[in-house]
């Protein structure tokens, strides 16, 4: 037990006043010189003891109010007792340190997180002991590195060897964590959150609402405070994108990659030098003029891989031009292969260009460009691509073709042998993409049987052995997963009716229809390029004529594309490793104009560029995300070893979920690119690449009324670098332990109430004529005189004379 | 409240509002009373006057005048006529003069009220041709004038009462013993006091009184105070009569006063009115003549048998 202001104790003296005026009293007596003795010493000897007690246990009351009186102002606190029930309990804290990329800037001769530890540190000092302590770290994803833990050293070990990351600030998720811990904990009735943190505009502006949202959940008497670090100086030059469209690229075809470099000062940066390397080669370079404060450039370069295997990109910025040097470089892992093999199967060949079903598919893969940069290089443009095309009439094809193909496109072939659908069916399980065009040879029954037949006749698709075997040594093999497999058929969906009735088409055959894909349905991750308005347009051209698609019992089935009438147009799902696509319309211009307009193109390469897996996935990411690579299902013993940039080797096993094998890498804090070997006979090895968030390059820091508009009712206080006593303040007035001074008052204050009313009690005056009743029967006999003093009254108002 | 009695022409305590509104009431005795002169009260006697009262038988000695002629034509025996006899009316006071009277201010302390009252009641007795005689007592008798029907009586009477020092102490029942045989038979007796004293003694020496055949009235003297407690706060009670003081919180005390002096009153108006004398409580804060009005009034509206 202690005192806040143990100097006030001092009037406890204030206790002793109801005894001195008790015994001053005694010593003030009025003077009366009475007759009736008799009766005072008879009501005296009957009362004595009473009044006695009465007169002790009212002035004991009164001294110990007074006592608890003196006792609350001082302040008691007590580190032992738990008094959360009368709302006043332990107060826990939460020292949440931001040690995201933007903490690594210099401040002064030492970085901020630097600069933070050493103020969090300070603050763990001055609380009090026995505080329970729990520290986190906000960069994504927020960990709680301790919890709970009144050992002083501890917390200050966990706070020095705190890590720094390149990772982004994660206030949502400290704040979330804050949370968890406090409800784990409910005892804890007082909670201080000290989040330390360089406050970077971009990044609280965009937590904002999720962070204030998280504060309101947590309990009554938390209190928030935002303990900023690093105000000054938010000149930075950074590269926040680096992007491609395809992440396998053939060797010694050129590929475009866009780089965007962002100026993050408060001043234009001239000369601003951009270069592209190639491993550790720089193999493009360029020199934006001007970047306005604020501003960004995006710039786009054409470049190629001059060996098969997998190489980093990277983009580089000046160097040492920012406050922040890890951002100057971006990074990502392209895979060069000889070839990126596309068979399209034509079910209706013809001998001049256009004639044929596909052909307008081969010019998109495969364009004739020649080797105009100046092209190549607008975006708006479709950039050349890695693909080596192989055209065959549907008849002719055969188990070899498919073998190689890592995209096969079907165009309006109406059938293909029960052979080579089921080698079509294991490729595609195997990983490679199939789009379907329909079309006028389609028998809409049969077309649907015949991918069916593919599949073994009790209509579930057979595991490969390696795949069991894998899942039954790793425990993962799900009955649910088991289950599903088992419905699964190649195509999407079935081929149903025909939209649009060919009668009508052939009478209005040069009028538009309705029919057009709807630019209200944009919602799969492949359209979304359409959502920009200027794109929105492409979508309005005619359908004459399509079949219908029929979605029944397909959940695993998704809806690219709809048309207008609200149809699906397009639709794909997950078939195994790879992917199928099913178009319900042609792939030339008989049914459709799509190949003379611009959508046909866009929407035909975003297609296959998502189908083929390897093409899709990038091997990059934002530190702190998780980044998952795949493995064949044979691989699933093997060893993997993953090498940091900085060194640090670390062992990980192949993980399996849905009868797939991958390595997954969590918990990354470093920007760079990773080595993955790979203990497999050879050994081979795998690259992957962490960068820094977009939003940590951006170092301009939130002021006093920015925080105030975020957070309008104080949810999140800002106790500025400068004012360290301010912290101080905090600490004392909201220091940990139980503050007893709200229930000493409140017991105060009820003996102080108890007393009054006591007192009154004992003191109670009956009313005359209840208190002589004798007197008053006396007075019906002896006359008004008795009646007078029984009634209270005058008797000169009674009685008439 | 009575106003303090200041001296006018009259005397200190005699009031000519007073008299005037007790014009009309006379103090009667309850029973027949010894007189030493013919007046307006039956006498336990009989004798010759005008009400007729029975016959009895002549023996001789008797006056042959009185000898009913009508009784002997009809009888032939000489039969003596004989008549009601009236006698006057002899009160005396018995006042209480110790320190315990002297409780209250002005008017309505009790020594002043009571001085009052008995100068009133002479005035009462006096004025109808009775006798008016006064004691004055504390614990034994102080003063004592014999029965008169002079008007100079009264006038001696406030004027003695003006004067009377108080003393200590009050011995009721030892006062009223020796009292007693100053004051004949069947006579008026009125004792005014507080009657601070054991009920039993008291009660001891008024049967004495009733021994004799006296009309006894009580005329209890009390304060305002004494009945209600209205005291507040700590306060130092100095007990008169010598009493040894007594500080308290007048305020927890005053239920249980209360009650003790209610019981008090209660014991001691039934037992003086089981041994036949009057109790007529007196509050100070009343005025003297509404006080003495029903009582009077009573009495004479009393019927009076043979006794």
């Amino acid at each position: 037990m202690g005192f806040l202001f143990p100097g006030l104790l001092a009037l406890g003296a204030i206790a002793s006043v109801p005894i001195v005026i008790h015994l001053l009293n005694r010593q003030r007596y009025k003077h009366v010189r009475w007759a009736a003795m008799k009766f005072l010493y008879d009501a005296m000897r009957e009362e004595t003891r009473r009044i006695q007690y009465k007169d002790w246990l009212l002035m004991a009351l009164r001294a110990l109010a007074c006592l608890l009186l003196v006792l609350a102002i001082a302040r008691p606190v007590s580190r032992t007792l738990d008094l959360s029930v009368m709302g006043e309990g332990r107060r826990a804290a939460v020292i949440v340190i931001d040690n995201s990329a933007s903490m690594r800037r210099i401040s002064g001769s030492e970085t901020l997180l630097a600069l933070a530890k050493r103020r969090a540190l300070a603050l763990v000092g001055e609380l009090p002991p026995q505080t329970p302590v729990s520290v986190i770290e906000a960069t994504r994803p927020a960990t709680v590195l301790l919890a709970h833990s009144t050992d002083r050293h501890h917390v200050e070990t966990v706070i020095e060897e705190m890590f720094q990351s390149d990772g982004g600030t994660d206030v949502v998720g400290s704040l979330r964590k804050t949370e968890e811990i406090f409800r784990t904990n409910p005892t804890v009735s007082g909670r201080n959150v000290f989040i330390f943190s360089d406050l970077q505009q971009t990044v609280w502006r965009r937590d904002a609402a999720s962070a204030l949202r998280q504060v309101q959940a947590m309990e009554e008497g938390t209190r928030c405070f935002a303990i900023q670090v690093g105000v000054e100086g938010a000149e930075n030059l950074a590269v926040v994108d680096l992007e491609t469209d395809f992440h396998e690229v053939t060797v010694a075809e050129p590929f475009e990659v866009r780089v965007t470099v962002m100026n993050g000062g408060t001043e234009s940066a001239s000369d601003v030098t951009v270069d592209v390397m190639m491993g550790e080669t720089q193999v493009a370079s360029r020199i934006v003029d001007v970047l306005e404060p604020g501003g960004t450039s995006k710039q786009t370069f054409l470049i190629e891989a001059d060996s098969p295997g997998e190489h980093v990109v990277s983009a580089v910025v000046d160097r040492g031009r920012g406050r922040l040097a890890v951002d100057d470089t971006r990074r990502m892992v392209v895979t060069a292969v000889e070839q990126v093999e596309a068979l399209l199967v034509d079910g209706e060949p013809g001998d001049r260009f256009g004639e044929g079903e596909v052909d307008y598919l081969d010019a998109v893969l495969a364009p004739d460009l020649g080797t105009d940069s100046e092209v190549l290089a607008d975006e708006d443009q479709i950039a050349t691509g890695p693909f080596k095309v192989t055209k065959l009439p549907g008849d002719e094809l055969g188990l070899e073709d498919i073998q190689d193909a890592d995209v096969i496109v079907l165009g309006n072939v109406p059938f293909i042998r029960d052979d080579v659908a089921r080698a079509l069916d294991r490729r595609v399980r195997d990983g490679a993409g199939l789009v379907v065009f329909l079309g006028e040879k389609i028998q809409p029954e049969a077309y649907t049987e015949l991918f069916e037949k593919a599949v073994p006749a009790n209509g579930t698709h057979k595991k490969g052995k390696a795949v069991v075997q894998a899942e039954k040594e790793l425990g993962t093999s799900g009955k649910k997963a088991d289950e599903k497999s088992a419905v699964e058929t190649l195509l999407p969906a079935a081929v149903g009716e025909k939209l649009v009735d060919e009668t009508d088409v052939a009478k209005d055959e040069d009028e538009d229809t309705d029919l057009y894909l709807s630019p209200e349905y944009l919602d799969h991750e492949w359209m979304r390029f359409f959502r920009q308005k200027k794109y929105k347009d492409y979508l309005r051209v005619p359908v004459k004529q399509a079949w219908a698609l029929d979605l029944k019992d397909r959940d695993d089935t998704h809806i690219v594309a709809r048309y207008s009438t609200g149809a699906p147009a397009i639709v794909e799902k997950r078939v195994g490793e790879g992917r199928v696509v099913l178009i319900g319309t042609t792939a030339d211009l008989d049914w459709n104009q799509w190949f003379t307009e611009q959508l046909g193109p866009i929407l035909f390469k975003r297609i296959v560029m998502a189908v083929i897996p390897a093409m899709a996935t990038s091997k990059s990411a934002d530190v702190g995300r998780q980044v998952r690579i795949r493995l064949p299902a044979t691989e699933r013993k093997v060893g993997i070893k993953l090498l940091s940039p900085d060194d640090q080797l670390k062992t990980v096993q192949p993980e399996m979920a849905n009868g797939k094998v991958a390595m997954v890498f969590e918990g990354q804090r470093l920007a760079g690119t990773y080595r993955v070997r790979i203990d497999t006979a050879p050994p081979r090895e795998e690259l992957f690449a962490l960068n820094v968030e977009t939003d940590e390059s951006d170092l301009r820091a939130l002021t006093p009324d920015d925080l105030s508009d975020l957070f309008p009712d104080g949810e999140i206080r800002l106790v500025s670098e400068e004012s360290e006593a301010e912290l101080s303040s905090i600490l004392r007035g909201k220091r940990l332990g139980s503050e007893l001074w709200w229930p000493v008052l409140f017991l105060a204050l009820m003996i102080f109430i108890g007393e009054l009313l006591l007192g009154r009690w004992f003191t109670k005056e009956a009313p005359t004529a209840d208190a002589l009743p004798r007197i008053a029967r006396l007075g019906r006999r002896v006359g008004p005189a008795g009646a007078a003093v029984a009634r209270g009254t005058k008797v000169e108002d009674e009685v008439h004379v | 409240m009575v106003k303090a009695a200041k001296s006018s022409a009259l005397g200190r305590y005699l009031d000519a509002k007073i008299l005037t509104r007790l014009m009309h009431v006379r103090l009667k005795a309850r029973g027949r009373v010894y007189g030493d002169l013919a007046g307006d009260h039956k006498s336990p006697l009989t004798g010759f006057a005008v009400e007729f009262a029975g016959h009895r038988g002549y023996v001789p000695g008797d006056n042959i005048k009185h000898i009913d002629w009508r009784v002997y034509y009809k009888q032939g025996r000489y039969c003596i006529k004989q008549y009601e006899a009236e006698t006057n009316l002899i009160a005396h006071v018995l006042l209480d003069c110790s320190e315990s009277m002297m409780y209250g201010e002005g008017g309505a302390q009790k020594w002043a009220y009571a001085s009052q009252l008995a100068v009133t009641l002479s005035h009462l007795v006096i004025a109808k041709r009775d006798k008016f005689g006064l004691g004055l007592f504390d614990d034994k008798v102080v003063e004592f004038l014999p029965p008169s029907q002079s008007m100079f009586r009264i006038h001696e009477i406030d004027k003695r009462l003006a004067g009377q020092q108080t003393s200590e102490k009050t011995d009721l029942a030892r006062v009223l013993m020796d009292m007693a045989p100053r004051c004949g038979k069947r006579r008026v007796i009125m004792i005014v006091s507080d009657f601070f004293d054991d009920v039993d003694n008291i009660i001891k020496g008024l049967q004495r009184f009733r021994y004799d055949g006296h009309d006894v009235i009580l005329f209890h003297i009390l304060h305002r105070d004494e009945l209600t407690f209205p005291f507040d706060g700590n306060i130092r009670f100095e007990g008169l009569e010598g009493l040894p003081e007594l500080k308290t919180d007048a305020q927890q005390l005053r239920d249980a006063y209360r009650k003790n002096f209610e019981e008090y009153l209660e014991s001691f108006s039934r037992s003086a009115e089981r041994m036949g004398a009057e109790y007529v409580l007196m509050d100070t804060s009343v005025p003297v003549d509404v006080a003495l009005l029903r009582p009077l009034t009573a009495r004479m509206q009393a019927r009076i048998g043979r006794g």
